[in-house]
């Protein structure tokens, strides 16, 4: 079954950044990290749809947290990839560096 | 890192929850939180609120879009349940629809009555930045406006002041003979005008040229259909038309015929400076009197109010002496409704109409709340199974008011079936002339869009409401009390639904009442029975005697006068002082020049002095510049000139004409009864009358009622003698009459028909509600008659309840209708006693409690005489 198919880009980053934080991949570490690694603000939103879509369809999983006094005492949750998840991440990765393999950047050099 | 927390701006933090999904609820509003705080401590407090908002701004939807998504499976099985409960409860269906859709229908033909009448004069490309200039007189005991300004005007204010870039003066002159070859008519749409009208307005040609048009003196323009009726297929175009019998013009350009939604609408355009010819040289220079329409269009960006004052010093500087003339501008496209000097539209009956279309819409909605939340128990198991299989509680309602939407969006097709039907009755009743192709237009689709989600919800909500929050044990141990929920809310619903159309009852027969009052109001003149001729401008100034004589010398006609204005539409005024006032005071009089006959043909009463009569040489008025020792004229007053003379004695009182360089003299000969010589929404005003026997524009016959068909021949044979040229040109009186109520005429057929409905579709509800209790209870009335009950106490039984809430309808609707009729009342000078109407609400009453009856009746009758066997038989 090919698994990652119902998978728009933007998950496949978000996906991406929960995998990457692993255990501390909490909505807004990850609004953090998609703003480290792609430059541009992410809305809570355009985070949390993809986020709750893929827990529902069983990509991730869902873990309560502490609370913290800077969230005004209610708890975090933590999102973890689930092992469909993981198997999906990895057929990515394997899509993608089998597409890559050969060949170079295409951006112009300088 | 700080440790304070800070808390995010309330507003935007409160909509947000709504939108947040309920169960994931304290973890995104903690990462809202941990991230709002971040971002203060990092950017400052405003960047943060920034942030916030913008955040909720996009959230909402991506939530929405999202929830979307997921309820399609679920909104196919809500599709199918629907349509299956439709098919399956037909009578129940079938009320519900009709009565959505013909409250649909009336609000839909009522929002198109009031659109059109906004949208007067809105063709007009430039409509926003052309005004007319008003006139109010401030010094005068009461203040007038007028839509008239003095000729000069508008071209000077385009020359003095910057923002003015163009100009159209327009003088109306009616009844003027126009003529190709033997073609001759009389046209009450012949305006004299600038050249720039063209220019201004949007009159778009379909021959000539738009620039040279009216450039030469004489040329003239004309609509299509005047082409077409002295032309016939002829091209116009360098025709010559010769109006007056004496003005030869050259038909240069033929201008589209006018929609219907205008007040400026000339048939002919002639230029202005040919009306040299016809007045004094006086007339293009004259500051003080008013003779035309004056239209400025300015530049595009200009404020209005600035220009305003900017005309209104120009305007000082012109006039010598401070007049107390202030002068203010009307946007064209507010003209109809909103002008402050007589508005042509009727904003009020507009007002009364939307809130009537709003009222039977509320009507329609509660019909559908009603049977819904009656027929709930129905619903009730199914609601107890979802909601057992996991349905939350948001679901069941998005579920009801999806129901809803179904049944509106089913209503509102039929609805439109039904304003296409209905829409020329609906022209007829209006006089207006709305077109179906109008239907379709942005701002109609969008204000049906917008009923449509009105009706849907409203009428879906409290259903829905309450068939959510049943309890699945109960319903589905089947202990729980089948349609108790909400039966006081229903009541409340069918109380309220009773209440307005009872209110509309009221108001269709109180408008009746002060309509008849209006028509049948003793006027002070008789009106019936006098059939009016229009004379000619040019032969209105010979003597009538030889008409009139032998026009008396028949024993038919009873009397014969000519005057300048009829008595029920005298419309020129100007101002006057008089003997004994104090410095400087002057009242606004209204005038007519009138025969010797005049007071006695209409049957005008004298309360002292004299009429007008030969006998007495110095009662005719001296038409030009009567110097020196003769200009001392009579005239007769009406009561309220006299009372506002603050006169005693009035006779041989002297009146003087305060615009009048001379300073004319007039004595007062006599006083006669006031009559209302305009629309009875107006008190009546000072009038005095002059005696002239060279201004006949109407010559008033009157004449018995029986053989009038033989008596207006032997008129028009004599006309013909005497006037041979002058074309038979007559009307009634009384009809004349008639047409100055058009408005409220029409507003009372509206009435009629959509209280009717209201209360029709009201009968609807209470005809399912009726036929439901008639089920609910069938078990009861079986056993009821198996007992002895005899089939009339059973329907006493069913409509003693019914009853009671009709009957308690009344008690809210009479103070309502009570303070609306007042209030409406209040805005007619002559208007009826409304405490000597009160039979009427009583009426009213009655009317809705027994139609109510008669449609429960019909139901419990039914319901009375079943088989009490087959009710008990069922289990």
């Amino acid at each position: 079954m090919t698994t990652t198919n119902y998978l728009t880009r933007k998950e496949e980053l978000i996906l991406l950044a929960v995998h990457k934080l692993g255990d501390s991949a909490s909505l807004v570490r990850v609004l953090e990290v998609l703003y480290e690694s792609t430059g541009r603000e992410w809305t809570m939103g355009n985070v949390y749809v993809p986020l709750d879509r893929m827990t529902k369809l069983g990509y991730l999983k869902t873990r309560i947290g502490e609370s913290t006094a800077r969230r005004g005492g209610k708890a975090v949750r933590y999102y973890t990839l689930t092992r469909f998840g993981k198997e999906s991440l990895s057929e990515l990765k394997r899509i993608h560096d089998t597409m890559w393999n050969g060949i170079t950047d295409p951006a112009p050099e300088n | 890192m700080g440790k304070r927390f800070h808390r995010p701006p309330r507003i935007p933090s409160w909509v947000l929850r709504r939108f947040i999904p309920e169960s994931d609820n304290t973890f995104l509003s903690g990462d809202f939180d941990e991230v709002y705080n971040n971002i203060l401590e990092k950017r400052g407090r405003t960047a943060a609120r920034r942030w916030y908002w913008i955040q909720l701004l996009c959230w909402i939807p991506l939530i929405l879009w999202n929830s979307m998504r997921w309820s399609m499976t679920m909104f196919k099985n809500y599709l199918k349940i629907t349509l299956r409960n439709l098919r399956r409860q037909k009578a129940y269906s079938l009320i519900n629809i009709a009565g959505l859709s013909v409250g649909i229908a009336c609000a839909m033909l009522i929002f198109l009555v009031v659109r059109y009448e906004f949208t007067y004069e809105c063709f007009h490309e430039n409509a926003d930045r052309i005004f007319r200039i008003n006139i109010e007189h401030t010094k005068l005991e009461r203040n007038y406006s007028s839509r008239y300004s003095p000729v000069p005007l508008a071209p000077a204010m385009c020359e003095e002041i910057p923002e003015v870039t163009h100009f159209a003066r327009i003088a109306e002159l009616r009844q003027i003979q126009v003529a190709y070859g033997d073609r001759k008519f009389y046209e009450e749409n012949v305006r004299f005008v600038d050249p720039g009208i063209l220019e201004m307005f949007t009159f778009p040609l379909i021959a000539g040229d738009k620039n040279t048009a009216l450039s030469d003196l004489h040329s003239i323009v004309i609509t299509e259909e005047m082409a077409v009726k002295y032309f016939g297929k002829e091209d116009p175009l360098g025709k010559t038309l010769v109006l007056l019998n004496r003005m030869p013009l050259w038909v240069k350009g033929v201008i589209k015929n006018h929609p219907a939604s205008t007040n400026i609408h000339p048939d002919f355009l002639v230029p202005l400076e040919n009306l040299r010819a016809l007045f004094d040289d006086n007339f293009f220079d004259n500051w003080v009197s008013q003779q035309l329409f004056s239209f400025v269009m300015l530049a595009e960006g200009a404020s209005a109010a600035e220009a305003e004052a900017k005309i209104q010093h120009a305007f000082n500087r012109h006039v010598r002496q401070d007049d107390g003339r202030l002068l203010s501008l009307d946007r064209l496209n507010r003209m109809h409704l909103f002008s402050d000097t007589a508005p042509t539209g009727n904003i009020d009956s507009l007002v009364i109409l939307l809130a009537v279309g709003g009222l039977i819409l509320l009507i329609a909605c509660i019909n559908f709340m009603n049977l819904a939340t009656a027929r709930s128990a129905k619903r009730a198991r199914e609601v107890g199974l979802r909601k057992v299989v996991g349905a939350a509680k948001r679901q069941l309602i998005r579920q009801f008011i999806g129901e809803s939407l179904i049944y509106t969006a089913i209503s509102m097709v039929l609805a439109l079936f039904l304003v296409h039907v209905f829409l020329p009755v609906l022209n007829g009743l209006t006089g207006q002339s709305l077109v179906l192709s109008q239907i379709y237009q942005k701002c109609i689709l969008a204000s049906m869009a917008g009923i449509f989600l009105f009706v849907g919800f409203v009428s879906g909500c409290y259903p829905a409401f309450i068939l959510s929050s049943v309890q699945p044990t109960t319903i589905l141990r089947g202990t729980m009390e089948t349609g108790k929920q909400g039966v006081l809310f229903r009541k409340i619903l069918v109380v309220a639904q009773f209440a307005i159309s009872i209110i509309l009852i009221i108001s269709t027969m109180i408008f009746g009442r002060q309509l008849n009052f209006l028509l049948s109001k003793n006027l002070g003149f008789k009106k019936d029975g006098i059939v009016v001729i229009r004379n000619d401008r040019s032969t209105s100034r010979q003597t009538l005697q030889p008409l009139k004589s032998e026009l008396l010398s028949d024993s038919r006609v009873l009397g014969v006068a000519g005057s300048q204005m009829l008595p029920s539409s005298i419309g020129m005024y100007n101002t006057v002082t008089w003997e004994g006032a104090l410095e400087g005071r002057e009242i606004s009089i209204m005038f007519n020049r009138v025969d010797y006959d005049f007071l006695k043909t209409f049957e005008i009463g004298l309360v002292a002095g004299r009429q007008f009569s030969p006998e007495f040489p110095g009662d005719m008025r001296a038409e030009s510049g009567a110097g020196g020792m003769e200009n001392s004229r009579s005239i007769i007053i009406n009561e309220e000139a006299m009372r506002q003379f603050g006169w005693e004695n009035p006779i041989g009182k002297k009146v003087i004409e305060s615009y009048d360089e001379e300073r004319t003299h007039y004595n007062v000969v006599g006083v006669i009864k006031d009559f209302h010589f305009n629309s009875l929404r107006e008190s009546i005003r000072p009038l005095k009358l002059f005696c002239s026997t060279s201004n006949n524009r109407y010559i008033s016959v009157k004449i018995p009622l029986k053989d009038l068909d033989e008596t207006l021949k032997f008129i028009k044979r004599t006309w013909k003698r005497h006037y041979p040229d002058v074309p038979f040109d007559y009307f009634f009186l009384d009809r004349v009459f008639e047409q100055t109520y058009q408005a409220e005429t029409s507003l009372k057929k509206l009435f009629h028909y959509f209280s009717g409905l209201a209360v029709f579709i009201g009968c609807l509800g209470l005809l399912g509600l009726a036929s439901y209790a008639a089920e609910r209870r069938s078990k009861e009335i079986g056993i009821r008659k198996v007992l002895g009950a005899s089939s009339q106490q059973i329907v006493m039984l069913l409509s003693k309840d019914f009853s009671r809430w009709v009957l308690a309808a009344n008690i809210f609707a009479w103070p309502a209708a009570y303070f609306a009729m007042r209030s409406w009342l209040g805005g007619y000078a002559y208007r009826i006693n409304l405490n000597s109407q009160l039979v009427y609400f009583f009426l009213a009453g009655a009317a809705a409690l027994s139609i109510a009856l008669i449609t429960v009746a019909f139901q419990s009758v039914k319901a009375a005489l079943t088989d009490p066997v087959k009710c008990m038989k069922v289990e």
